[in-house]
């Protein structure tokens, strides 16, 4: 098989050491595109092959591997998405993230399927990659800039309006263990701490602008898949509601089943929840409509406060992860705040998830009395004060006082201050706002995750509700592989999360045959989903992890939760491990039997 | 009746699908090169502004061509390219008051809005129906509307 015989491809991938300066530009192997579709799948393959054991994830010998899948850059609906994979400081882990928008194409028509950053630049960089011409730029002047102010920077001093740029933030530089990678303003590669990794190789940000253009296997089939996944997404009633409300639409109902993060994971129901349900959200904040690349639900919102100019700053969302973390699980029930936080972690660049997590463990350890005002700065750092947890968001950013303690993530706080207990974090990355005593897949989902406690790796909880099953335990095990292996093909192919209203596994392996001209059954698709998982799960295990690492903190496991319709429940997590690792077919220890991986083997 | 393209900013989110679907129906392949139509993003001010052709009556660019490669059909109204006398010289990208001409890097000529002969993709893909193709005489009423209900004090 060669690049003719897998359509799609833009057939090279870049490789950049900042150590030396070196720019090579090498052939994409299309057998790595056959076997892991690209995006998360490509990206971990290539961190499997290239990286060493037990290096730290903070030095020259991490990897930043950007990937895009076959995908990018056809009119394919939703595929915007790049994958950024790397190990991660916040877990020693592998780690992948995935950002839309509209960089992932760009990267495509500059005739690139990936880059990959190596070693440590001396100094302050960016790298421009104009079509062919590729160019290591001093980036000493927008060191220590804000997100937006350096991005705008370089677009301005490479002259190119439609160039799309990342950047990393203060806290990027800063090595934040949760800082993110920023493109075009408001996407970000979020979990995991990417943009640590990038402030560890003095690499400011990267620029793109492409004008080239990708061949595909049918034209003529790829317009009619999507015009009709277009069809269905205008009629579909969650894509709607998306549409609408963006992921907000989510509030009132997280909230009423009594699993949305209130007050560090302490409650399932937040009482301030009607200042800040669905509807507040859109009357209240949004202004305008925004969608990434290709995508015809618009579920981006742009949101300002309309009444207070105090809390005049305009944001892309908030998302609803950002909007549960930032707000109940802070105890803020205001938007003005809510907004104002987002804002400060846009600016500075951090994952709002992460950030909003460790905020209200510091509340948590400031309420119980086992931190005072010393530590906290003189800051009243209670539940629902919104000054302090804008105060205490930037002193993370810049690494000041209390705030140099919380950027390390919820693990470290938890170890420094013996509450582990009640650190809402696994492998040392912090929940999403789906507290897992409302769903139980979703404890099963945080504890056997690759990179964490991330909520996309699985998302079974609406599946759990439709089938009025959340409390249960039982069958869950196999209900997370299954939806495990479909969310390694929906990252791997690149497509948003969100296409799934419409793109079933059949419909995603057409769209990947249109595109490619590999024409691949449900079953071989559900095998590749499976590989990934293998793979990502061998890079943990040659780095240590273990069944012990596939844990919840006891919060969740042992304390029942007090109030709302989910009372009652804690997580019953050692009969899904189980089910999970049988129907996986990994050892009691979690650990793969053997390499089946075709490429590999 | 001659029909009109209008663009909504309001209204557009950025998605770029009538890109998309006009490079498409141009040349097969999604590039810069085969699209009419250009979604402009300006991140500080939260605007996405699509350019494309707005058929002027009595058009500039036909005026300031020199090889008189361009003209107005008499069916749509749409600005024609001769592809064989456009010598690429961007005089008419340089004078068009909306930035609707697009010069393509490959051919080295340029490209503008053909209307797809009546029936334009960009407006039958748009999800957020902010691309229309309507009445000449209408295709306004919508936005002066807008405006005389804002200085009314009344939205409309």
């Amino acid at each position: 098989m060669n690049k003719q015989q897998l359509k799609g491809l833009a057939g090279k991938i870049l490789r950049v050491n900042l150590t030396t300066g070196s720019i090579v530009v090498e052939d994409s192997d299309p057998y790595l595109f056959r076997y892991f579709l690209g995006g998360r799948g490509v990206g971990a393959a290539i961190l499997y092959k290239e990286l060493a054991p037990g290096i730290d994830p903070l030095g020259p010998d991490n990897k930043l591997v950007f990937t895009v899948g076959p995908l990018e850059g056809t009119m394919a609906p939703g595929a915007n998405k790049m994958s950024v994979s790397f190990k991660s400081p916040a877990t020693n882990s592998i780690c992948w993230s995935l950002a839309g928008g509209h960089i992932a194409p760009e990267l495509k028509f500059a005739g690139y399927d990936g880059i990959i950053i190596e070693g440590k630049s001396p100094k302050p960089v960016y790298l421009w990659i104009n079509d062919d011409k590729v160019e290591i730029k001093d980036a000493l002047a927008y060191w220590g800039q804000e997100t937006h102010q350096s991005e705008d920077a370089i677009r301005a001093e490479i002259k190119e309006p439609l160039s799309k740029v990342m950047v990393i933030g203060p806290a990027g530089e800063n090595q934040v263990t949760f800082a993110c990678i920023q493109a075009d303003h408001f996407r970000e590669f979020g979990r995991g701490g990417g943009g640590a990794v990038m402030g560890s190789k003095n690499l400011k940000g990267i620029a793109v602008r492409g004008h080239g253009c990708i061949e595909v296997h049918d034209g003529e089939k790829l317009e009619e898949l999507t015009r009709n996944v277009n069809e269905i997404l205008a009629k579909h009633p969650k894509a709607n509601a998306r549409k609408a409300f963006g992921t907000n639409e989510m509030i009132d109902g997280i909230n009423a089943l009594g699993f949305w993060s209130t007050r560090n994971f302490q409650e399932g129901s937040f009482d301030g929840v009607d200042k800040i349900n669905t509807a507040s959200y859109k009357n209240e904040t949004v202004f305008s409509d925004v969608s990434c690349y290709g995508c015809s639900i618009a579920c981006g919102k742009n949101a300002r406060n309309k009444k207070n100019p105090y809390f005049s700053a305009a944001v892309e969302g908030p998302e609803f992860e950002t909007t549960g973390l930032l707000g109940p699980n802070c105890g803020i029930d205001s938007w003005n705040y809510i907004l104002k936080a987002t804002e400060i972690c846009d600016k500075y660049g951090m994952d709002t998830i992460s950030a909003g997590a460790v905020v209200a463990l510091g509340m948590e350890l400031y309420e119980k009395g086992i931190i005072d005002k010393v530590t906290t700065d003189g800051l009243d750092l209670k539940f629902g004060n919104g000054e302090a947890l804008v105060q205490t968001l930037e002193n993370i950013a810049f690494r000041r006082g209390f705030g140099d303690i919380l950027a390390n993530g919820t693990k470290t706080v938890g170890e420094k201050y013996d509450a582990l207990a009640y650190a809402p974090q696994v492998k040392g990355l912090e929940f999403a706002t789906y507290d897992p005593r409302g769903a139980k897949g979703m404890g099963l989902t945080y504890a056997v995750s690759s990179k964490g406690a991330h909520h996309m790796t699985s998302p079974t909880m609406g599946v759990e509700i439709g089938n009025n099953n959340r409390f249960s335990e039982e069958g869950k095990g196999a209900l997370v592989a299954e939806t495990q292996k479909y969310m390694a093909i929906v990252d791997s192919m690149a497509v948003c999360a969100s296409m799934r209203f419409a793109l079933s596994l059949n419909q995603q392996m057409r769209l990947f045959e249109a595109v490619t001209g590999v024409a691949l059954s449900d079953e071989e698709g559900m095998q590749i989903g499976e590989n990934i998982l293998t793979l990502e799960r061998l890079f943990n295990d040659r780095e240590g992890f273990t069944r012990k690492d596939d844990n919840l903190p006891t919060r969740f496991t042992e304390e029942t939760m007090t109030s709302g319709a989910s009372a009652g429940q804690k997580v019953n997590l050692n009969p899904m491990l189980d089910e999970y690792y049988q129907v996986m077919g990994y050892d009691k220890d979690g650990k793969p039997s053997k390499s089946k991986i075709p490429y590999f083997a | 009746m001659e029909k009109t393209l209008t663009v909504d900013t309001e209204k557009c989110c950025g998605c770029r699908i009538c890109e998309q679907f006009c490079a498409f129906n141009h040349g097969k392949n999604i590039s810069e090169d085969n699209t009419r139509i250009r979604v402009v993003k300006d991140h500080k001010a939260f605007t996405n502004t699509p350019l494309v052709c707005q058929q002027c009556a009595d058009p500039i660019c036909i005026k300031v061509c020199p090889t008189k490669a361009l003209n107005k059909s008499a069916t749509t109204g749409a600005v024609l390219v001769d592809q064989e006398l456009c010598v690429g010289c961007r005089i008419c990208v340089q004078n068009c008051p909306y930035g609707g001409i697009h010069y393509v890097q490959t051919t080295k000529k340029v490209v503008i809005c053909d209307l797809c002969n009546g029936d334009p993709k960009c407006v039958v893909n748009c999800p957020m129906q902010a691309i229309e193709y309507q009445d000449t005489n209408a295709a306004e009423d919508k936005y002066r509307e807008r405006i005389v209900g804002t200085i009314g004090g009344v939205k409309s």
